[in-house]
C-alpha cells in the first residue's frame, strides 16, 4: 500500500454543569491511533480537539484541567529519513458573567521522547521539557512555542502563571549549553571542556584602535612553526662550517632582553624609557645531550672557528636565528649515552 | 578566569589573555626601611613608603602564547600597561628589569588546560599600582 498523506481527526467536546458528583473529576478519554503499513512516503497527521466548558453556581470552586497523552511509537523502523512529532496546546481562562474570588490559568507542559532501537537522522519536538532521551540523534531541535492568556472580568484575584525549563545535555561535545528567556531578561551560560580553541591557549591577539602612534603595531598572526634539527653554520653570510647536533633537552631557557631607561622618582613614579630602535634580543640557554652524530673535538673545533662571530641557528621549529655563542669555554663532556654540552646562544630571529 | 594584560594604559589599544597565574606568584610592597643605631643604642628608622607593589607572576603557556606574548613584549615592554587578575584587581604596572626569563618545561598530557603541546614556564615581575 502507498500513501501519500495520512490524517486522521478526532473532535471532543465535554459539557458539565451544576454540581459534580462530589468531588470527582468529569473525565473523557480519547484514544485515536493512526496505523500504515507497507512501503509509504507519508506524513501521519493526529489531530485531537478537546474543549471544557464549565458552569458554576456561586461558592463552587473547579479545576479544568486538560490531561493530553501524545504518544507516537515508531516499529519495525529500518531506515528513516525522519520522524516529526508535534504538540501544539492553546489553553483560554475566560470568564463571563461571573465574579471569582480566585482563578488561576496554569499551563503545564511534559513532553517525552523515546526512541527504542530506531536511527534516528533528524528529530524535532515541540514544547520538550525533561523525559527521556534518544539513544541516536544526529540531528535534534527543540522548539517551545507557548501562549498563555487570561481574560480576566470583574475577578478580584487573577494568577496567570508560565512555567518552562530547558535542559540541553550535549555529551562529548565542546560546550554545553543553557538558555533561558523569559520576557525581562535573557542569559546564556556556558562551559568550554577541554577545547583547544580556548583564548588563552592560542595565538589571539584582542587589537583595537588608538590615536596613540608611539608603538608600532603588533603582528595579527604567529609564526609558522615547523620541525628540525637543532643546526649551527658560520659564518652567517655563506656558511663553510655546519654542525648538527640534537635537539636541546626539556628545561631549555629562553630570556628576552631588553635596552631601557629605569629610574624610580622621589614621589615614587617608576619612569621606564625605551626607544623602539634600540637592541632587544634573546638569550637561549639549550642543554643538549646524547650527541653521537658529532664528536666533542667537532663541537670545539667549530666553537673555536666561530668564537666572537655572528653564526647561524637553525632552531627545532624551523627557525633561523642570527647571533653569537657566549660560552665557547662550555664543557662537553662524554657520557654513556654521548656527548652533552649545553650552549648560551644570543640572537635575533631572521624575518 | 584568565588573565589579561593591556597597552597602553589608559589609551589603551592591544590585549593578550594569559591563563590564570600559577601558585607560587605572588607580590610584595615596594616600601623599604633603613635601620640606623646610635652608639648608645637608640633606633632611628627611615620608612620610605610606596603605594607601588611588586607583582611576580608566574604563568604556563602553550608554546603559540608563548610566542604571541614575545611579541607582546617586545613591542610594549616600556609601556605602562594594565593588568586584569584572577582575582578581579586591576593594576597600572611597568614592567620591571631587563630580563623576561621563560622555561621550557615539556608537554603535558591529559591536562585539564593544555592542549599536549610543549609548555612553556613564564615569569613576569611588574612594579604596579592598584587600580580603584
Amino acid at each position: 500500500m502507498t500513501s501519500q498523506l495520512g490524517a486522521s481527526q478526532l473532535g471532543v467536546s465535554q459539557l458539565g454543569s451544576g454540581t459534580t458528583d462530589g468531588g470527582n473529576p468529569l473525565n473523557q478519554t480519547v484514544n485515536q491511533s493512526l496505523g500504515l503499513v507497507g512501503t509509504a512516503t507519508y506524513i501521519p497527521i493526529i489531530n485531537v480537539l478537546a474543549s471544557n466548558r464549565l458552569g458554576l453556581n456561586a461558592g463552587q470552586t473547579v479545576t479544568s484541567q486538560f490531561v493530553v497523552v501524545a504518544t507516537g511509537n515508531v516499529l519495525g523502523l529500518v531506515a528513516s529519513t525522519g520522524y516529526h512529532q508535534e504538540i501544539s496546546i492553546i489553553q483560554y481562562l475566560g470568564f463571563t458573567s461571573r465574579v471569582f474570588a480566585n482563578a488561576a490559568n496554569v499551563l503545564g507542559l511534559e513532553n517525552a521522547q523515546r526512541v527504542n532501537e530506531a536511527v534516528i537522522v533528524s528529530a524535532q519536538n515541540n514544547m520538550l521539557t525533561g523525559g527521556g532521551k534518544a539513544l541516536r540523534i544526529e540531528v535534534a531541535s527543540n522548539n517551545l512555542g507557548l501562549t498563555n492568556v487570561a481574560f480576566p472580568n470583574n475577578l478580584q484575584s487573577a494568577s496567570n502563571q508560565l512555567n518552562f525549563t530547558e535542559v540541553v545535555d550535549l555529551d562529548d561535545q565542546a560546550y554545553a549549553f543553557g538558555v533561558t528567556q523569559s520576557m525581562f531578561k535573557q542569559h546564556v551560560s556556558y562551559t568550554i571542556r577541554n577545547s583547544r580553541d580556548s583564548q588563552d591557549l592560542k595565538y589571539a591577539p584582542l587589537i583595537g584602535s588608538s590615536d596613540n602612534t608611539d608603538f608600532p603595531e603588533l603582528p595579527t598572526v604567529g609564526p609558522t612553526l615547523s620541525t628540525g634539527i637543532l643546526t649551527l653554520t658560520h659564518p652567517f653570510v655563506s656558511p663553510t662550517l655546519t654542525l648538527i647536533l640534537r635537539n636541546p633537552d626539556f628545561g631549555n631557557t629562553d630570556v628576552i632582553n631588553f635596552t631601557r631607561i629605569d629610574r624610580d622618582t622621589r614621589g615614587g613614579d617608576r619612569k621606564i624609557f625605551s626607544d623602539p630602535k634600540w637592541a632587544q634580543w634573546e638569550r637561549l640557554t639549550l642543554p643538549i645531550t646524547n650527541i653521537c652524530t658529532v664528536t666533542d673535538g667537532n663541537i670545539i673545533a667549530f666553537l673555536n672557528a666561530s668564537l666572537g662571530e655572528k653564526i647561524g641557528l637553525l632552531d627545532w621549529e624551523g627557525r633561523q636565528w642570527k647571533g653569537i655563542i657566549v660560552n665557547p669555554e662550555t664543557d662537553v663532556v662524554e657520557l654513556s649515552g654521548g656527548f652533552s654540552v649545553r650552549l648560551v646562544f644570543e640572537g635575533e630571529i631572521v624575518p | 578566569m584568565a588573565t589579561f594584560i593591556q597597552a597602553p594604559h589608559p589609551q589603551l589599544k592591544v590585549a593578550i589573555e594569559l591563563p590564570d597565574a600559577d601558585f607560587s606568584s605572588g607580590r610584595a610592597s615596594e616600601a623599604t626601611v633603613q635601620i640606623k643605631r646610635t652608639m648608645l643604642g637608640r633606633v632611628i628608622t627611615y620608612p620610605k613608603s610606596s603605594d607601588r607593589q611588586t607583582l611576580r607572576l608566574t604563568f604556563l603557556l602553550t608554546r603559540k602564547k608563548d610566542l604571541q606574548l614575545i611579541d607582546f613584549l617586545l613591542v610594549y615592554q616600556s609601556a605602562e600597561l594594565r593588568l586584569e587578575l584572577h582575582d578581579g584587581t586591576s593594576w597600572a604596572a611597568k614592567l620591571t628589569g631587563r630580563e623576561v626569563p621563560k622555561t621550557g618545561v615539556g608537554a603535558h598530557d591529559n591536562d585539564n588546560q593544555l592542549t599536549g603541546d610543549e609548555t612553556i614556564r613564564v615569569i613576569l615581575v611588574f612594579s604596579a599600582l592598584e587600580l580603584t
